[in-house]
């Protein structure tokens, strides 16, 4: 049970080559740069950052920390983000359901969303570039635990060799 | 304990709820004060239908003429007179006027004038087909739709350059466009649904307008008086879909209006006689 608790040493900016940080700021670079591309179906953000995710995979521990928190925290925005298109589409063009104030407000809180989203994109990208961590609400401690606990490095392989049975 | 993150989770949920419930709370001008409504009170609105109906088909020498027939007259008395029994607020005195013309077709002016067609009263083949659709134009009334649509198309200063006097020439673009132009789905959706919860005040089925509405998609092939109603009237299958899924109250029941409709139709036959005949087949 203490293995599964421990965590690798979280790496220090003179550790980090300049290398890892520009893969790190680039888990957060990706999606901006794949929002304009992804605004009409605001799903190729996300697939931009799972297949970045997937490149860096075999990174060191600090770009894959970054990476998975620009995937993970962009995951419930971009569903969010992607219930409001189909929620417009359905307005726009099948005249069944209508504008109403739960649209407005979902759209409106949505706006606020993504700007902070993109705020705090800047600010982690700004800091990864300068090898340091940066943990978002939620985002940064479930990050920090899939790619700092060491249990979750450790694979282990079922036991094949065993003692003589007339021993034990 | 690691597990503490969910918490911060759950906090996200609530803070965007809140911005969500926040935003949704507040009275969206656009979608709750339809803007002619606002600009033009009851008032004015009764005081502008008054003048253009002056000015238009109650003038001399007016090309539509409105049909005095004591018997239509009583009929269409008849056919009102249970609605407007049972309309809660009149914002209006009603007024309805038959005018000869062979378009099946009904309007709604400003200041509750609404004109009836002959030809609607031709296709109609109940009291309560006609009590449908007249439920449907007291509702674009009650909603205020009529000034909010003339106030979006042609902009308030018409409006009221039409209430201080106003010249023939704007009063017709007044009336074209009352006449002419139709209203947002919305509102169309909206005045159904006053047409259904009024026609089940009433006493009367609400499903009577899908059954029109139907009768208009199967007939509008072979009937070139339709094609009008339909241009301002979208008759789409979710109009019709809506009319048939209202629900009446428990212990609704239907108490038809009784009126010989072959006497209305009699009539037509003597002061509208330019009607086409009606088509040869009917179900
Ligand atoms: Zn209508």
């Amino acid at each position: 049970m203490e293995e599964n608790q421990k965590y690798f040493p979280v790496p220090q900016p003179d550790e980090l080559t300049r290398k890892e940080k520009d893969d790190a700021m680039g888990g957060y670079l990706m999606m901006f740069a794949a929002l304009g591309a992804g605004l009409p179906l605001p799903i190729i953000n996300l697939i931009a950052s799972i297949i970045y995710y997937h490149m860096n995979k075999s990174n060191s521990l600090f770009v894959k920390f970054h990476t998975y928190q620009a995937l993970v925290s962009q995951i419930p925005l971009t569903l969010a983000n992607g219930v409001c298109v189909f929620w417009g589409i359905r307005i726009a063009i099948f005249h069944t359901w209508h504008v109403n104030n739960f649209f407005i407000g979902f759209a409106l809180m949505l706006l606020v969303a993504n700007i902070l989203y993109l705020v705090f994109g800047i600010i982690s990208a700004v800091k990864a570039s300068r090898g340091r961590m940066y943990y978002y609400w939620f985002f940064g401690p479930m990050a920090y635990e899939k790619v700092f606990l060491v249990a979750n490095h450790v694979v282990k392989a079922p036991a094949v060799n065993h003692p003589p049975k007339s021993i034990s | 304990m690691k597990k503490r993150y969910w918490i911060d989770a759950a906090k996200l949920i609530v803070v965007f709820g809140i911005i969500w419930a926040a935003f949704a709370i507040i009275p969206w001008p656009s979608i709750h004060a339809p803007k002619g409504a606002d600009l033009v009170s009851i008032e004015r609105e009764k005081k502008l239908g008054t003048i253009l109906m002056e000015q238009s088909i109650l003038s001399p020498d007016a090309k539509e003429k409105v049909i005095h027939s004591p018997k239509l007259d009583s009929a269409i008395f008849i056919v009102t007179s249970r609605l407007l029994e049972h309309l809660d607020h009149p914002l209006f005195t009603y007024h309805f006027y038959v005018v000869e013309k062979k378009d099946v077709n009904a309007f709604t002016l400003p200041g509750g004038n609404i004109i009836i067609y002959s030809g609607l009263l031709d296709f109609c083949q109940t009291p309560e087909d006609l009590a449908a659709v007249l439920a449907h134009e007291i509702g674009h009334a009650q909603k205020r739709h009529v000034v909010t649509k003339l106030v979006n198309e042609l902009g308030l200063s018409i409006m009221l350059s039409v209430l201080s006097g106003g010249n023939s020439s704007i009063i017709r673009e007044v009336m074209r466009t009352a006449m002419s132009t139709s209203f947002s789905r919305d509102m169309e959706a909206e005045a159904d649904a006053f047409s259904f919860s009024l026609m089940e005040k009433s006493n009367l089925d609400p499903t009577t307008l899908s059954d029109f509405f139907r009768r208009m998609k199967k007939e509008k092939d072979n009937d070139s008086n339709l094609s009008e109603f339909l241009s301002t009237h979208p008759s789409n299958t979710d109009r019709i879909r809506a009319a048939l899924e209202y629900k009446t109250a428990a212990g609704f029941t239907i108490k038809p209006i009784s009126l010989d409709w072959s006497v209305v139709k009699e009539e037509l036959k003597k002061v509208a006689p330019t009607k086409v005949e009606e088509p040869a087949s009917e179900e």
